[in-house]
């Protein structure tokens, strides 16, 4: 049965302005920068706009949407015609607590990500800023739960290799808590 | 203990938090957007008709049999030269990636390439001056004294490949066509099969074929027919590309026919007050 016009427009309209937010910096991670995740999110919401419909959404469409997100970059790459963004050029002495250095700090762990394989950071970005379990993640990303297992294990130890000397050790090492208290 | 993957959730939400001002991902996604979606890419799709057989019939002078080369080679040089009515079906099909099906779409329109100018689906979306005018209610967007969209797209012959529409709409914003020329460079063979004749016109048909590896384990397969007429101008071309990546394969298939070639393309600005330039879409470099 087909919802009512106004109902799927105001149902879907709802998701976006709850979830949006949260999924496009998913997307920015995924892309690399803000503006291509942007351009992955909107891209990502005409599928989803096209399959409300159809979808059971009073189920999270959240792994839908992730699903979409991930198929779709992967045929921007998978197409070559993805935009090469260019990264924004990594400012001197990241560290500190102001929003600059936070900013800074952003940039540079976007560019790190963006080094990685495509599937390593897809794994990183949706179990660990995401925060979904891998039997989730390997079903967006249609593998086993041992391959997300070994992308996550191989996928942490390369961001961490990359930010390596681009970081001052604090940036990596303190917990959100640990900067929290000290301010 | 403070783990590894609490550092990576740490990081990955710093690097998550600057998000830019004034994003709107609503902004285009609303009424009428099975719409914009559609006119987006045919936008493009079928202003570049020409180029299409441009591109793709140009790459076919890689190699093959040098009289079917010249022929197609020539036709598809001379048919961009002309201004022409074009008529364009296409669809987007994926045993295993349900997210890009496309039903077949079809958009007609008038175009010159080589002055520049072209208009779809009556007037509806316009090419002028370097740029591309479309009708905000045809992309689902409300904008406040404002009933025109304008991009920047001008309507040149680039060598663009249907292949494009295997792409999102917002993606087909950003195509390069280095990199579509690339892939049609990959087509090796083009052979004479017959005779063609139309409404008014008789000719030649002619096959062709190519693949290309994409680098990331995939490859790109391009087939097709098309006829020439006795003038030497591109009627009709059928193009199928099969894309194949680990786990995915998509098949687009398109069909162009040209015709009334010599028409009168004439093609006006909306009011520049009613038009409205919007920042977030990337332009074509």
């Amino acid at each position: 049965m087909r919802r009512d016009d106004g109902a799927f427009e105001e149902s879907f309209s709802r998701f976006v302005r709850e979830r949006g937010e949260h999924h496009l910096r998913v997307a920015a991670l995924l892309t690399g920068d803000w503006q291509a995740g942007e351009d992955l999110v909107q891209a990502s919401l005409i599928k989803l706009y096209r399959a409300w419909p159809r979808l059971d959404i009073s189920a999270a469409p959240d792994a839908y949407l992730n699903r979409i997100m991930v198929n779709t970059h992967r045929s921007w790459w998978r197409a070559r015609w993805r935009r090469e963004a260019p990264v924004d050029a990594i400012p001197e002495g990241v560290g500190g607590e102001d929003a600059a250095d936070r900013h800074a700090l952003g940039l540079t762990v976007r560019a790190a990500l963006s080094r990685l394989p495509r599937q390593q950071r897809a794994v990183l970005v949706l179990r660990y800023f995401a925060d979904l379990p891998e039997a989730e993640v390997a079903r967006i990303l249609g593998c086993s739960t041992g391959t997300i297992k070994t992308h996550a294990h191989r996928g942490l130890r390369a961001l961490r290799d990359q930010l390596a000397g681009e970081l001052p050790a604090h940036a990596v090492n303190e917990t959100p808590a640990q900067r929290h208290d000290k301010g | 203990m403070y783990t590894e993957e609490d550092e990576a959730r740490h990081l990955l939400a710093v690097a998550a938090e600057d998000i830019p001002p004034g994003t709107n991902l609503l902004r285009g996604v609303g009424k009428g957007l099975a719409a914009r979606r559609v006119r987006t890419r045919v936008a493009v799709a079928a202003g570049a008709a020409g180029a299409v057989a441009a591109g793709a019939l140009t790459a076919l002078t890689v190699s093959g049999a040098p009289s079917a080369l010249a022929a197609v080679t020539a036709a598809a040089t001379h048919t961009v030269k002309q201004s022409y009515k074009a008529t364009m079906i296409t669809s987007v099909m994926s045993a295993n990636d349900p997210s890009v099906v496309q039903p077949p779409y079809t958009v007609t329109g008038e175009f010159a390439p080589a002055r520049g100018v072209g208009e779809e689906n009556g007037g509806s979306i316009r090419f002028l001056h370097g740029y591309q005018y479309v009708k905000a209610a045809v992309l689902g967007v409300h904008i406040r004294g404002k009933s025109w969209i304008r991009m920047q797209r001008p309507l040149i012959p680039r060598g663009v490949s249907a292949g494009i529409l295997v792409s999102d709409p917002i993606v087909l914003t950003q195509f390069s066509p280095q990199d579509l020329l690339a892939l049609l460079n990959q087509a090796t063979t083009v052979r004479e099969t017959g005779s063609a004749s139309g409404h008014g016109w008789t000719g030649t048909a002619y096959a062709f074929s190519g693949s290309e590896s994409s680098g990331t384990g995939g490859t790109s397969l391009i087939s097709g027919t098309l006829d020439v007429d006795e003038h030497g101008r591109i009627r009709r071309l059928d193009a199928t590309i099969t894309q194949r990546a680990p786990k995915v394969t998509i098949v687009i298939t398109s069909r162009i026919a040209f015709g009334n070639f010599g028409v009168a393309v004439s093609v006006t600005a909306p009011p520049a007050s009613k038009v409205f330039t919007p920042t977030w879409r990337p332009a074509i470099p």
